[in-house]
């Protein structure tokens, strides 16, 4: 109720400026244009696995179809959820509610810490199934037609993926396991450059509720730095919006799988193994 | 067309009314607002951050020289006169590298583009000051970390970083060095938003986009590129390092990976960077030549256009670079086609330039010899990457001295030259101070004539298969390789002469004052070194940038009754509150 | 001192695309000098003519002359249309490689040239063809000349042949295929155009381009290069450095306790075996004898030559022997029994004065 009243006199201009319309405009600019740079950032990395995909589209559906699924699930309704929450951020910042900027700024950044450990916990369970790209090889013991062993040598991850895919009951005949490891480096590397992003914009999502509580945003017009935050952390969505059908949906899931995927995360095995 | 009649009035322009001596004695600019080195490292000033620039990539040019006199100078015996085979190999890519990404594409967007891009078009700073300062501090970081690692391990793989060398048999620092590109490169994408956003967003009333200074233009082009491009070559290198790193085969075929994905990737940046690195050195050009030859710019729309024009077909040709790779018939074919389109724009700008001499005023100081080198030595350039463009003549000279000496002639005959004519152009507006004419018309004499020497043996060699990146070489060419080195050196000497008159002149010059070359541009209308924060007062602007032919100031045209305003003559964007006018005398 | 100085101008045209390659090269010279020289006209005489007199000369306010910027973007996009075209059509042609050419196979690694010839002879850094020089009554070439596919070991390399005026890369994983038609005589540079590390710059070999008549000699290990190693890399010299490891000299030799036939100058003759029979010493005979000695003695030797199957002397290894066996003169001498290490690259084969003759 005070918070309107704080907002009588107008905020400062920069220096630089010549009025606020101005520093506003150039400030959305600026994010506009960094997200331009964002945007070829990961789409580097988006043509180079479309690439490969199209020339391995047998291994790459493999290597689909050994992801958790249900976190990934759970994990695009918490990142959807955080941008509503995101842009009801900055509702309240052009209304003046410095109450309701810090709720929603709040929301968003827990609701984007959920995120990141679920991330952590799937990428924990990804190496407990021994799904890290490795250039390590092992010796193992072929069964022969008239019981006899003799030993051949494989890639180490192309037997854990093998295994993992027998598990989830994928047929994997004709599937070059070697190429497999091929999709998992692209996994590997495009979620965990959505996750140094999300760790960027939780931490100024941080920075951003500090300032809410120092009273930087009792000046409504303030409310343009809000709006860049949440383009940027929109941005971050939607780049979560492509990962998720490129490297999750690549191969085929039933929501059985999802929901037992999903148990694993939290904790609750349902006798899986 | 409209024809406009010959005004024949004197097209003197009005200089600046100097303050009496004491009063100048006294007056506060950008330089001597504050002391200390904080004031200096903490600065949020755009003119300052432009001479923190110029001394760090002075300094790195500097660095990227000397690697190239250990090159050349291993190059006067065909089995290597003083360096063995690796550090043959560590040098040459020192000298690519620090070259390229800590000089070439940083220079005149980090210098001039800091210093000149608010005050040409009437702002106060650039839209984002602090980011303007991190923007140097990212920049050093990444620079500073980078040469560290070349020089205590070297990198080895030239710096195109092709795998499988790169990432499976090089025992160098590829890593650390790929980190430290990774980090300079952040550092344009930022100065990059920055020019746009102050462009857009900061133009004084009056100041419309086609009233811009054509070095606006060239800038505002070239932050697009760099906007669009880099981001592709940081998603490079990191695919690059986890391929290191963790053994695995995204570009190694032995593991399922494709070599020429990074050749793709790595290209689809470095072509357009080639543009980055050109096209503010083609800005720098369009000042010069219309002050020097004291004329309007010929085709004003054509230069502008075709800016934007190379920036866009310059993101479609990087697979000229790859086309003995294995990339593809019709890959190959497209390539070609849309590397003879890029090639028209710039031929457009070298007839415009040539056409602004015609009827001019001509005078040869320093600014204007590098400005006559750059176009007899750009134009040389342009039409050797002609040959390289075209499927059938690159496959003998693919990967030759050809190349070599093609893209020196563009970057260094070019660009180089560009810059030096940029840095004598604006150094009284930057210092306040002049230079020795004599020592910087020299200096330009001995820099071009040593280029030419240096250079002009190397297509020879190219034509007659000596290979690039070769320590040692067949015999028969040695003689060639001997002119190119005694040619290095007479071109060295010319870059160093600079390193003593300029900073002499910070001593020894007689005081500049506000507009030493009767330049117009808003950047001269204030004195030198220029007030803190730009300008007493909002500039408006009536007319276009080059009006050589007419005097310049608001009363002079009002008294003519000519005072023309272009298509739009209305205040430029909204929010604009009417500010007050410069009146001239 | 001038007189040694050599200043490289064109390099020799050796191949058939050699040829074209340079009138397009030069086509685009031509058209570029007169474009940069209208340029460099214009600079000069401007320069000279509109030099500042006064301080306050007059200058028109042109702005500019859409007629001329049409004119100068036409121009040029014509002109360099037509680089594209006439390159796009010698590239083309280049491609053009004729079924029945030949296959040679080249593999690089760091940092050597492996070469090798469609009947398996290997060379390492030097790579020996036969001209084209068949023409038809309009002077045209049909020789389907020679196809070189290549590939690499390790890294990227390029297997560049400036006198041909060719190059292409050779990629690890993948192998390209180009053909070539040598035209010239000679000895040309071939030279790795693709950084590839410390040696790139010591990748480098020759092509020795023979007459069709030489190159069978070569291939016969007879050739002999004035000033030159007679026989280095000729599948004859492997032989003959095989033979020497495998020590075939210690029963093969010419002492008159070897236990084993004179191998000189047999080849093509009929000789008696253990059941009285003649055999022809042919090729056939001579892999029979190897891989299985024991099946055809010949007459008056005792059956003790171990058998040397595929795992020990392969293919290539095989025809390499025979040629060497082909090789060998009446006067010619084998090696002697206490010959163990073979001969240094280049040693010519010489007989030596008094060589016995060879036993019956």
């Amino acid at each position: 109720m005070a918070a309107n009243t704080m907002a009588d006199e107008p905020a400062p201009v920069a220096h630089h400026f010549n009025n606020m319309l101005q520093q506003q405009s150039t400030v959305r600019l600026g994010m506009w244009l960094f997200l331009v740079t964002e945007v070829l950032f990961f789409g580097g990395a988006f043509c180079a696995y479309t690439g490969y995909r199209i020339w391995f589209p047998k291994e790459f559906e493999a290597g689909s179809a050994a992801l958790n699924v249900g976190i990934a699930s759970v994990n695009t309704f918490l990142l959807l959820t955080s941008s509503l929450t995101c842009t009801l951020a900055i509702r309240s910042a052009y209304k003046g509610n410095q109450f309701g900027i810090k709720l929603w700024l709040l929301a968003t950044i827990v609701l984007g810490t959920v995120f990141l450990s679920l991330k952590g916990r799937e990428y924990h369970l990804d190496y407990e199934e021994g799904l890290i790209p490795t250039s390590k090889r092992i010796v193992i013991q072929e069964e022969q037609p008239d019981g006899t062993f003799i030993s051949k040598e494989r890639s180490l991850f192309a037997e854990n993926v093998t295994k993992v895919l027998h598990k989830e009951g994928y047929d994997t005949t004709g599937v070059y396991m070697p190429r497999v490891q091929l999709f998992f480096v692209f996994y590997y590397v495009m979620t965990g450059l959505h996750v140094l992003h999300m760790i960027i914009g939780i931490g100024l999502l941080s920075w951003q509720l500090i300032l809410a509580q120092m009273d930087f945003f009792r000046h409504s017009e303030r409310y343009v730095y809000i709006e860049v935050m949440s383009l940027y952390w929109h941005f971050v969505d939607m780049v979560w919006m492509f990962l998720l059908p490129l490297l999750y949906f690549a191969g085929p899931h039933t929501l059985h799988q999802a929901i037992e995927q999903f148990k694993l995360a939290l904790g609750i095995a349902s006798g899986h193994h | 067309m409209t024809k406009v009649p010959e005004l024949h009035y004197t097209p003197q322009m009005v200089p600046m009314p100097e303050l009496p001596p004491e009063q100048e004695a006294n007056r506060l600019h950008y330089l001597n607002h504050s002391y200390g080195i904080f004031s200096w490292l903490l600065t949020v000033d755009h003119k300052r951050i432009g001479l923190l620039y110029l001394v760090s990539a002075s300094v790195f040019f500097l660095f990227g020289g000397l690697a190239v006199a250990l090159v050349r100078l291993n190059l006067i015996t065909p089995t290597g006169a003083i360096l063995e085979l690796d550090q043959y190999n560590k040098a040459f890519t020192a000298h690519g590298t620090i070259m390229l990404f800590l000089f070439l594409i940083p220079v005149i967007p980090g210098v001039l583009g800091n210093f000149l891009v608010p005050m040409m078009i009437g702002a106060k700073d650039m839209a984002f000051p602090k980011l303007n300062l991190l923007s140097w501090y990212v920049w050093m970081a990444g620079a500073m970390f980078f040469v560290w690692q070349l020089t205590v391990g070297g990198l080895d793989t030239g710096w195109t970083l092709y795998p499988p060398y790169s990432s499976k048999y090089s025992h160098t620092n590829v890593l650390y060095a790929g980190l430290g590109i990774f980090i300079t490169g952040f550092s344009s994408i930022l100065t990059a938003v920055n020019i746009i956003a102050t462009i857009h967003k900061m133009r004084c009333p009056g100041m419309t986009w086609s009233r811009l200074p054509l070095f606006i233009w060239a800038m505002y082009a070239t932050s697009l590129i760099q906007l669009l491009g880099t981001p592709v070559i940081a998603v490079t290198i990191i695919l690059l390092a986890t391929e290191k790193i963790f053994g695995v085969g995204i570009f190694d075929p032995a593991l399922e990976g494709d070599p020429i994905l990074f050749q793709h990737m790595f290209w689809f940046y470095s072509h357009p960077a080639v543009y980055i690195m050109i096209l503010p050195g083609m800005g720098v050009i369009n000042e010069t030549i219309t002050c020097f030859s004291r004329k309007n710019i010929f085709g004003y729309k054509a230069v502008a256009w075709s800016s934007v024009g190379i920036a866009v077909v310059g993101f479609l040709v990087w697979g000229h670079h790859m086309f003995l790779a294995g990339q593809g018939y019709y890959l190959g074919l497209l390539f070609s086609i849309l590397t003879m389109l890029v090639a028209v724009p710039s031929a457009i700008k070298v007839f415009n330039w040539s056409a602004t001499l015609f009827k001019g005023s001509i005078s040869f100081e320093a600014p204007m010899m590098y400005t006559m080198g750059f176009l007899v030595l750009f134009t040389i350039g342009g039409v050797t990457g002609l040959y390289l463009g075209v499927l059938g003549s690159d496959i003998h000279l693919h990967d030759t001295y050809f190349v070599i000496a093609h893209f020196h002639f563009t970057m260094v005959g070019g660009m180089l030259m560009a810059w030096l004519a940029g840095l004598h152009f604006w150094w009284p507006k930057m210092t306040g101070k002049m230079y020795s004419d004599f020592w910087s018309r020299l200096a330009a004499v001995v820099a071009i004539v040593g280029f030419i020497m240096t250079f002009i043996p190397q297509f020879i060699l190219g034509y007659n298969g000596m290979p690039r990146r070769y320590p040692n070489y067949a015999p028969e060419f040695q003689f060639l390789n001997i002119l190119s080195t005694a040619g290095a050196s007479i071109q060295g000497i010319g870059y160093l002469m600079p390193l003593f008159y300029l900073p002499a002149s910070l001593f020894l010059g007689r005081k500049a004052g506000g507009n030493p070359w009767m330049a117009t541009g808003l950047e001269w209308q204030v004195p030198s070194p220029p007030p803190m924060h730009n300008f007493d007062s909002t500039p408006v602007v009536y007319f276009g940038p080059y009006e050589y032919s007419m005097p310049n100031g608001l009363g002079q045209l009002e008294k003519a009754g000519m005072i023309f305003s272009d298509e739009e003559s209305t205040i430029a964007h909204a929010g604009q509150s009417l500010p007050e006018v410069i009146r001239g005398s | 001192m001038f007189a040694a100085i050599e200043i490289p101008t064109v390099p020799p045209q050796a191949s058939e695309f050699a040829a074209t390659y340079d009138l397009f090269f030069w086509y685009i010279t031509a058209v570029i000098l007169a474009g940069a020289g209208v340029v460099f006209a214009m600079l000069i005489a401007f320069s000279y003519l509109y030099a500042r007199r006064t301080p306050t000369d007059r200058t028109p306010r042109i702005l500019g002359s859409t007629k001329l910027e049409m004119l100068w973007t036409g121009i040029p996009f014509v002109f360099f249309m037509s680089f594209f075209v006439f390159g796009f059509k010698i590239y083309n042609d280049q491609l053009d490689i004729p079924d029945d050419a030949p296959e040679y196979f080249v593999a690089g690694k760091q940092w050597m040239w492996k070469m090798q010839h469609p009947d398996g002879q290997r060379e390492i850094n030097e790579l020996h063809l036969p001209v084209c020089d068949q023409r038809d009554a309009s002077g045209k070439l049909t020789d389907p000349g020679i196809k070189m596919s290549g590939t690499s070991e390790d890294v990227i390399h390029d297997f560049g042949i400036p006198a041909f005026r060719h190059k292409f890369d050779v990629v690890p994983g993948r192998t390209i295929t180009v053909g070539y038609k040598p035209t010239l005589i000679g000895t040309y540079h071939i030279f790795c155009d693709q950084y590839c590390g410390q040696g790139h710059s010591q990748m480098v070999g020759k092509i020795h381009v023979l007459s069709k008549a030489d190159y069978a000699a070569w291939k016969e290990g007879t050739f002999r290069l004035p000033g030159k190693n007679p026989v280095d890399g000729s599948p004859a010299w492997e032989g003959r450095k095989l033979f020497l490891k495998l020590q075939c000299n210690s029963c093969h030799n010419n002492e008159a306790s070897a236990r084993a036939p004179q191998l000189s100058g047999m080849y093509g003759t009929n000789r008696p075996l253990e059941d009285g029979k003649l055999q022809k010493f042919d090729d056939e005979y001579i892999k029979r004898s190897i891989r299985n000695p024991i099946a055809q003695v010949a007459a008056g030797w005792k059956s003790i030559m171990p058998a040397y199957p595929v795992d020990k002397v392969d293919e290539i290894e095989l025809r390499n022997l025979t040629a060497y066996i082909k090789s060998l003169k009446n006067t010619d001498k084998l090696p002697d029994r206490t010959e163990l290490a073979p001969a240094p690259v280049g040693a010519p084969v010489q007989p030596s004065p008094g060589a016995a003759a060879p036993k019956p």
